[in-house]
C-alpha cells in the first residue's frame, strides 16, 4: 500500500489557502491514499480555520519558525505515519495541484529520491529581479552542493522515504530549500528536475522572497551549523 | 595614560575574544565560518590595539584629527564585545524558541 503526504507549509495565507487546497488530488495513479497536511507556521489570521474547513489535517505551530522549522514538521509527522512519499508546494497559489502527479513521478518510478518542480522563469511572465536572483541562487547552491539543479529554490518537490531518512535538516528560513539540494547531493540522494508551469499572481509576487532575503540566505548557508 | 588604557584594553578584550570564539566553536554553539569572520574581526582589534597608530593613518587620511583613534578603537572594541555576545545569544534563543515550537505543536 502506498501512501502520500501533500504537505503545505503556510504562514498567513488565509486569503489563497482554501483554493490552494480545493485544488489538490485525492486520488492519484499508483497511490493507495493520498492525505493534504497544513502546517500553520505560527499564522496571525485565519490560516489553520481555512485550512481545517477545508478538510486538510492541520499541524499549528505557536510562534513562526520559518519554511525550514515548517517543512520540518511535515517530515516529521510523514516519518511518524509512515506515508512512502512527501509532496511539499508553496501555499501561495504559485504551483498547481494537477502538476502533482509530473512532479511525483520520478520518484514513484524509483528514478529519484528528490524530485523538483523546476518553474519556467520567462520574461514577462516573471519580474527580472525574480529572474537574475533565482539564477544567482542556483550557482551559490551547486557551489555549495557541486551539482546544478535548475530551480533550487522551488519549494514544490517530491521525496521519498529514503531521502526523508537521510536527510538531516537543520535551518530555519527560507534557506531551507538550498539546504534540502546540498544534503540531498552530498548524501548521493538522485535529484531530477520536472518542469512545471508557475503562476505570479500579484498576491504570489507579495509573498515571494526579497533581495535582502537571498542575503540572508547565503549568509546563513555559510555559516549553518 | 588614556592611550595606554585604550591599548591594554584592546589587547585584553581581543584575547578574551578570540578564546571564547574558540571555545564556543569547539562547542558548536556557533557555526565554523561564523567563527571563522569573527576571529578575523578580533584578530584585527588585536592588530589595531598593538599598533594604534595605525587608526591614526587611516583617521588622518580621512581628514579627521590624529589622536583619536585610540578612543575610536576603544570604543569599538566594547561595541564588537557586545555586539557578539549578544548575536550569539540571540541565535541560540531562537533556535531554542523555533524548537519549542515545533515540540509544542505535535
Amino acid at each position: 500500500m502506498k501512501r502520500l503526504l501533500i504537505a503545505i507549509p503556510a504562514y498567513n495565507e488565509e486569503p489563497v489557502l482554501g483554493a490552494v487546497i480545493g485544488s489538490l488530488p485525492c486520488q492519484l495513479t499508483d497511490i493507495d491514499e493520498v492525505c493534504h497536511l497544513v502546517v500553520d507556521d505560527g499564522s496571525d489570521d485565519a490560516t489553520a480555520a481555512v485550512a481545517k474547513d477545508s478538510g486538510a489535517i492541520v499541524i499549528s505551530h505557536p510562534v513562526n519558525t520559518g519554511l525550514g522549522g515548517a517543512t520540518r514538521t511535515a517530515f516529521a509527522y510523514a516519518r511518524e505515519q509512515q506515508f512512502d512519499f512527501v509532496v511539499t508546494l508553496d501555499a501561495d497559489g504559485q504551483h498547481r495541484g494537477e502538476d502533482i502527479e509530473r512532479v511525483l513521478w520520478p520518484v514513484l518510478a524509483g528514478e529519484a529520491d528528490l524530485a523538483i518542480g523546476q518553474r519556467q522563469l520567462r520574461l514577462g511572465q516573471a519580474p527580472l529581479r525574480r529572474i537574475l536572483g533565482n539564477r544567482l541562487m542556483n550557482i551559490l547552491t551547486a557551489g555549495f552542493a557541486h551539482q546544478y539543479v535548475r530551480d533550487s529554490q522551488s519549494g514544490f518537490r517530491a521525496f521519498n522515504l529514503a531521502a526523508l531518512h537521510q536527510l538531516d535538516l537543520r535551518l530555519w528560513g527560507m534557506e531551507h530549500n538550498s539546504e534540502t539540494v546540498i544534503q540531498a547531493s552530498r548524501a548521493g540522494l538522485r535529484v531530477a528536475s520536472v518542469p512545471i508551469p508557475s503562476i505570479y499572481s500579484s498576491y504570489s509576487l507579495k509573498k515571494g522572497q526579497t533581495s535582502l532575503n537571498g542575503l540572508s540566505i547565503i549568509y546563513r548557508l555559510m555559516t549553518r551549523r | 595614560m588614556i592611550i595606554l588604557f585604550g591599548r591594554i584594553l584592546g589587547v585584553v578584550a581581543g584575547t578574551i575574544a578570540i578564546l571564547q570564539i574558540a571555545t564556543d566553536a569547539r562547542r558548536r554553539r556557533i557555526g565554523s565560518l561564523l567563527a571563522i569572520i569573527w576571529l578575523c574581526i578580533w584578530g584585527l582589534v588585536l592588530l589595531l590595539a598593538l599598533f594604534p597608530t595605525m587608526l591614526d593613518e587611516v583617521i588622518k587620511a580621512t581628514g579627521g584629527r590624529t589622536g583619536l583613534g585610540t578612543v575610536f578603537g576603544t570604543a569599538m572594541v566594547l561595541v564588537l564585545f557586545l555586539l557578539y555576545k549578544q548575536s550569539q545569544r540571540v541565535e541560540t534563543l531562537n533556535t531554542k524558541i523555533n524548537k519549542l515550537s515545533q515540540n509544542l505543536s505535535r
